[in-house]
C-alpha cells in the first residue's frame, strides 16, 4: 500500500534509533487467566505495561504463567478478569484482522496441515494485510521473501512443512509471524529447538528489528543469560503472579533464581555479559 | 525399458501439478457424459450423438434432451456439490476424514424427506423442500450445541455434537420407517440416493444453490487455507476463527442439504472426493475446491451410468453403488496410512 510496508513499520512504531519511549504499546490490568478445563488461575491479578519500542523478557520456571500470558496479552486466551490494553481500546475491541496488522504472535506449539509447503504457511502471514478476497500481491511476495531471508529459510521455502526438522519448522513459523509485519511480536520460546547458531542468528535478528525499525518484542525465553542479553527489562512471573520487572542486572539476582527457580546460583559478568553458574538447588521461595 | 521409465517418472511428475488434474478430470467427465448420452434401453452410437442433439426428427432426440442429458447435468450438479461439501467440512473439522454427513445435515435432510413422504404423500414437490430444510435445521442445532457460551467452537466439539445429532436423527429416521412400513419402496430409494426420473426442473433448483455455495468456497478458498493451521495461529494472523467456522460449515450445510433434496442421501461422494484431491495434489484449497468440483461430477455421472446400465433393465440405487466403491477406498486409505 505503501512504503512504509517493511517489516515492523505501521501504526505505534517508533522512529529508528530510540531504544524506547515510555507510551505504552500493551497494557495488562488486574489480569486473571484460567484456560479452559483449570480450577484455578494461571495468571493472577497481572499489571504489566510493554512499552513502546521495547524488549521486554518474560522468564520463569515452568508452568509460571509466561504462555498464558503473553497469549493474553496477543488476544490468544480471554481474561477471566481484568483487561489488556492495545494503545487506548482493549484488545477485544477490534477485528482479528485489525488487531494482527499491530501485533504478531508466535505460539509456542503451532500445527500445520500435512501437504503444506512452507511458502503456503508463510503466506498465511499476509492474511491481515489481504482483502479479504485477494490475492497475494508483490508486496506481499517481497515481504515473504524477506522474512524467510530473515530466519534462513529460503531455500526450504517449496518444502513440506512436515518434512522439515523441529528447528526448520520452528523457524519456518517465524517466518509466518515476521511477515506479518506487525509493530508489537509476542514470541512465545522462539527459540526452542533451534542449533547454536540459529538461535544466536534470531536473538541478532530480534536486536536489530527492534533496534533498526523499532519493533515492540515481548518474547518468553527459558534461558536467563539469552533474556539479560536480549532484553530492555525483564518481567520474571512467579506461579502466576508477576514477582519483579526491570532491567536484567536489577532482576536478575541471586535470590531471584532462588526464591522463583529453586537454585542456588553465583551470576557474573563476562565481556559485559550477565553469566548465571547454577551451583545446586535451593528450598524454593524461602523468602517469599 | 528405458524411454518407458523415463516416461513414468515424467508422468509422476506430471501427476503433481494440479493444471495436469484438471485437465484429466475435465476430459474424463466429458467422456462420462458422452458415454452416459449413449448407453441406455434404446441404443445410440456415440458418432450419432451430435446429430440427434440438433435434429428434432432423430429418433433419439427426445430421450436425450427429456431424459439423459437432464440426468447427466443433475449428476454433475450433485456430484460438484457434495465433493465441495466434504472439502469445506474436512476444513471446518481439520479432519481429512470427515463428511458432510458429520455434522448431521445428511441425516436431518434424511428426516425431513421422510416426513415429506409421510405426511404429505399427495404433493411428492414437498419432499426436496422438506430434505433442505431438515438439512439446515439439523445443522443449526448442531452449532448451538457444539458452542456453549463464549468458548471456541473447536473441531471436536462439532464433531462430537454432530455424531450425537446423527445418532437422534437416525433413530428417528428408523421409527418413521417402522411405523409406515407401507411406504418403504419411496422411502428405500430416497434414503439410498438416486437420480432416477430426474428432470430439467429438478436440475434447476439444484443449481441455484450449487452455484452460490461453490462459488463462495471458489472465492474465499485463501481464507480456507488459514482454517487448516490450529486455532492459536489462524487467530493470530487475524482470523475470526469462530466466525468463519460457523460461515463454512453453513455453506457446507446448504450444499449438503441442498443435493440430498434433489438426489436423497447420496453417500460417500462428500468423503472420497476431496480427500483424494488431498492426497494427490495436497490441502491447498485454491486447488482442492475446483478439483472436488469437477472429480466429484465425474464420480457421480459415472456411478450414475453404471447403476443404470449394469444390470440391464434394472436400475441399481446410485447411492449403493458409490458405497460400493467408497467402502474399499476408505480402507486402502487407512492401510496405507499404516504401512
Amino acid at each position: 500500500m505503501n512504503a512504509a510496508r517493511t517489516v515492523g513499520a505501521g501504526t505505534g512504531a517508533v522512529a529508528p534509533g530510540s531504544p524506547s519511549s515510555d507510551a505504552p504499546a500493551l497494557r495488562a490490568r488486574g489480569l486473571h487467566v484460567r484456560h479452559q478445563k483449570a480450577d484455578y488461575d494461571a495468571v493472577r491479578d497481572l499489571d504489566l505495561t510493554v512499552r513502546t519500542g521495547e524488549i521486554l523478557a518474560l522468564v520463569g520456571p515452568n508452568g509460571s504463567g509466561k504462555s498464558t500470558a503473553l497469549a493474553a496479552l496477543g488476544r490468544g486466551i480471554a481474561a477471566r478478569q481484568g483487561s489488556v490494553l492495545l494503545g487506548e481500546g482493549d484488545v477485544w475491541e477490534r477485528s482479528a484482522r485489525v488487531f494482527a496488522r499491530s501485533v504478531a504472535r508466535l505460539p509456542q506449539s503451532a500445527e500445520a496441515p500435512e501437504g503444506l509447503a512452507v511458502e503456503e504457511l508463510v503466506a498465511s502471514g499476509r492474511h491481515a494485510h489481504l482483502p479479504w478476497l485477494g490475492a497475494l500481491g508483490p508486496e506481499d511476495r517481497a515481504a515473504m521473501r524477506e522474512a524467510l531471508r530473515a530466519v534462513d529459510v529460503l531455500d526450504l521455502r517449496m518444502r513440506k512443512v512436515e518434512t522439515l526438522s523441529g528447528g526448520e519448522r520452528r523457524r519456518a513459523w517465524l517466518a509466518m509471524v515476521l511477515c506479518q509485519q506487525a509493530p508489537i511480536l509476542l514470541l512465545d520460546e522462539p527459540t526452542a529447538a533451534l542449533d547454536l547458531r540459529h538461535q544466536h542468528e534470531l536473538l541478532g535478528l530480534l536486536k536489530d528489528l527492534n533496534r533498526t525499525r523499532g519493533v515492540t518484542i515481548v518474547v518468553v525465553l527459558h534461558d536467563v543469560e539469552h533474556a539479560a542479553m536480549l532484553a530492555d527489562r525483564i518481567a520474571v512471573l512467579h506461579r502466576g503472579r508477576l514477582y519483579d520487572v526491570g532491567p536484567p542486572a536489577e532482576c536478575i539476582t541471586a535470590s531471584m533464581l532462588q526464591d522463583v527457580f529453586g537454585v542456588e546460583a553465583r551470576i557474573t559478568t563476562e565481556d559485559g555479559r550477565l553469566v548465571v553458574r547454577v551451583l545446586g538447588t535451593a528450598d524454593p521461595g524461602r523468602h517469599l | 525399458m528405458r524411454p518407458l521409465a523415463r516416461l513414468g517418472l515424467r508422468l509422476r511428475r506430471l501427476s503433481e501439478l494440479p493444471g495436469f488434474w484438471a485437465v484429466v478430470l475435465s476430459a474424463t467427465l466429458l467422456a462420462a457424459a458422452v458415454v452416459a448420452s449413449v448407453l441406455g434401453a434404446a441404443a445410440l452410437p456415440a458418432i450419432e450423438v451430435p446429430w440427434a442433439l440438433v435434429d428434432s426428427s432423430h429418433p433419439a432426440h427426445g430421450i436425450l434432451w427429456q431424459v439423459r442429458l437432464p440426468r447427466i447435468a443433475i449428476g454433475m450438479i450433485v456430484g460438484a456439490t457434495l465433493g465441495v461439501s466434504g472439502a469445506l467440512m474436512q476444513a471446518v473439522v481439520r479432519n481429512p476424514l470427515a463428511d458432510p454427513g458429520i455434522m448431521g445435515v445428511t441425516a436431518g435432510a434424511g428426516l425431513g424427506g421422510l416426513l415429506g413422504i409421510v405426511l404429505w404423500p399427495t404433493t411428492p414437490a414437498l419432499v426436496p423442500a422438506l430434505a433442505f430444510a431438515g438439512g439446515l435445521v439439523a445443522i443449526a442445532v448442531v452449532l448451538v450445541a457444539a458452542s456453549s457460551g463464549t468458548r471456541v467452537l473447536g473441531p471436536l466439539r462439532i464433531v462430537l455434537s454432530g455424531v450425537a445429532m446423527q445418532a437422534i436423527l437416525f433413530s428417528l429416521i428408523a421409527l418413521v420407517t417402522f411405523f409406515f412400513a407401507d411406504r418403504a419402496p419411496a422411502f428405500v430409494s430416497f434414503t439410498i440416493g438416486s437420480l432416477a426420473g430426474l428432470g430439467w426442473p429438478d436440475a434447476g433448483r439444484a443449481l441455484v444453490p450449487a452455484v452460490l455455495g461453490i462459488g463462495i468456497a471458489l472465492l474465499t478458498t485463501r481464507t480456507l487455507n488459514l482454517l487448516l493451521l490450529d486455532d492459536d495461529s489462524a487467530g493470530g494472523v487475524g482470523l475470526p476463527v469462530r466466525r468463519v467456522r460457523i460461515a463454512a460449515s453453513c455453506v457446507a450445510a446448504l450444499l449438503a442439504a441442498s443435493a440430498a433434496s434433489a438426489a436423497g442421501l447420496v453417500g460417500f461422494v462428500g468423503l472420497i472426493v476431496p480427500n483424494w484431491v488431498r492426497v494427490t495434489v495436497g490441502p491447498d484449497h485454491r486447488v482442492l475446491i475446483p478439483l472436488s468440483v469437477l472429480g466429484g461430477a465425474t464420480l457421480v455421472v459415472v456411478a450414475d451410468t453404471a447403476a443404470r446400465t449394469l444390470a440391464g433393465p434394472l436400475e441399481l440405487p446410485v447411492g449403493a453403488l458409490l458405497a460400493l466403491i467408497g467402502g474399499p477406498y476408505f480402507l486402502t486409505v487407512l492401510w496405507r496410512k499404516i504401512a
